[in-house]
């Protein structure tokens, strides 16, 4: 009786938790994507070219001091991995001018979570993860796209 | 008969005689206990206050203790200390000793209760089952992620010639493009396999891995532990949809 019990209590309880750890960490994601951009964009505007890309996850792109939060873009991000940003980046055979890509980094792999991805997927763009600007990309890292 | 022993009590049973411990007044009849009790009743109330008398008396059915309490008998089950005395007439005490297949009328609930039937298993069974299929449900929805990294069945090949002469015709470095942000695949002839980017001080997102060669859906490819597969369509690979041309040795290579 007592099992039975702690299962129909389980069985409530859990979903419940499991959606919301969900929702927080895409809505963490999506805050995160949405202020990156803009201080790229930002830059852009300023400069009339994106900064340089080529560094690495986590790594701190030039120029961006004064738009961009240094530890903010170089911790771990809500879904695993780093933030990278890139430049002239081949994805899923197209080749895009500016994106910022989720990448696992070593200890450090991005979630392959569908149901996570998705949901980011679900509040940020079209709801597919094989189209529009939020998408996977090279080894299904997340990409969000600023320019094609 | 009746086994009766007095505690307390002179031999009339109608007066207290504190000297008189335990008296043991042999088998009496029905009637004879039936004297006896209606003696006892009228006890003085003070003495029988202070030195509390009783009569033990043991039947067919039940050993009882009596009390006498404001001319009326009170009745405790031997067996069962714990449940308290009962009131009964001198009548319904011996109907109480003669009854030898029944649990004493006062006897705590639980041991009138029937023991576990059948049934009763076969629900607890049941539950306990139940129990469990949710608890193991909920771990399972817990622990449970569905991947968006499928895994592809690779049918490897086996002929070891074929496959040295594939790796010798493979081996090279493969890239999508020239510049910055650009990726490279490296193969090595000895079944290693090298992944990077081109950054803007050197390589980026490098990892190493070993491949096996296998084919899946008719094409050839290149099967790695931890990165996935790495088709090859004509003398280009394709990973992740992106499509890397063979990169001509320089001059200085």
């Amino acid at each position: 009786m007592v099992v039975l019990i702690i299962g129909i209590l389980a069985a409530l309880a859990v979903p419940a938790l499991k959606k919301n750890a969900l929702n927080a960490r895409s809505s963490a994601v999506m805050n995160d994507l949405r202020v990156y951009a803009g201080a790229f964009q930002a830059y852009a505007q300023e400069h009339g070219d994106w900064p340089p890309g080529g560094g690495g996850p986590g790594v701190f792109p030039p120029g961006m001091d004064g738009y961009l939060n240094q530890t903010n873009w170089s911790r771990t991000t809500p879904i695993g991995g780093n933030y990278q940003f890139a430049t002239q980046t081949p994805q899923q055979g197209g080749r895009y001018a500016a994106v910022i890509i989720i990448s696992s980094t070593a200890n450090n792999p991005v979630s392959s979570d569908f149901n996570q991805l998705s949901d980011i997927d679900k509040k940020l763009d079209d709801g597919n993860l094989a189209s529009g600007n939020f998408f996977l990309g090279y080894r299904n890292y997340p990409v969000f796209v600023l320019e094609h | 008969m009746y086994r009766v022993t007095t505690s307390h009590l002179g031999p009339d049973a109608r007066r207290v005689n504190p000297a008189s411990e335990d008296l043991d007044r042999g088998e009496l009849s029905s009637a004879e206990l039936t004297i006896l009790l209606d003696a006892f009743i009228e006890i003085d109330p003070a003495e029988n206050e202070e030195h509390d008398p009783h009569v033990v008396v043991a039947g067919r059915g039940a050993k009882l203790i009596i009390r006498t309490s404001r001319g009326r008998l009170q009745v405790y089950d031997v067996r069962d200390h714990a449940a308290p005395a009962v009131e009964l007439s001198v009548a319904k005490i011996i109907e109480r000793l003669d009854l030898v297949e029944t649990a004493a009328p006062f006897a705590r609930q639980e041991e009138e209760q029937p023991p576990p039937t059948a049934p009763h298993r076969g629900i607890a069974f049941a539950m306990l089952t139940l129990g469990l299929i949710l608890n193991g449900y909920i771990l399972y929805s817990v622990f449970y992620v569905e991947s968006v990294n499928k895994k592809v069945e690779v049918k490897l090949l086996t002929d070891a010639d074929e496959v040295r002469a594939k790796e010798t015709a493979l081996a090279g470095v493969y890239a999508t493009g020239p510049k910055t942000g650009d990726r490279v695949i490296e193969i090595d002839p000895t079944g290693q396999v090298r992944f990077y980017e081109m950054g803007a001080k050197g390589p980026i997102n490098d990892s190493k891995d070993t491949y096996r060669i296998g084919r899946h859906d008719g094409l050839l490819c290149l099967t790695t532990v931890d990165s996935g597969v790495v088709d090859l369509v004509g003398d280009t690979l394709v990973y992740y949809k992106d499509v890397y041309q063979r990169r001509k040795p320089s001059p200085k290579e």
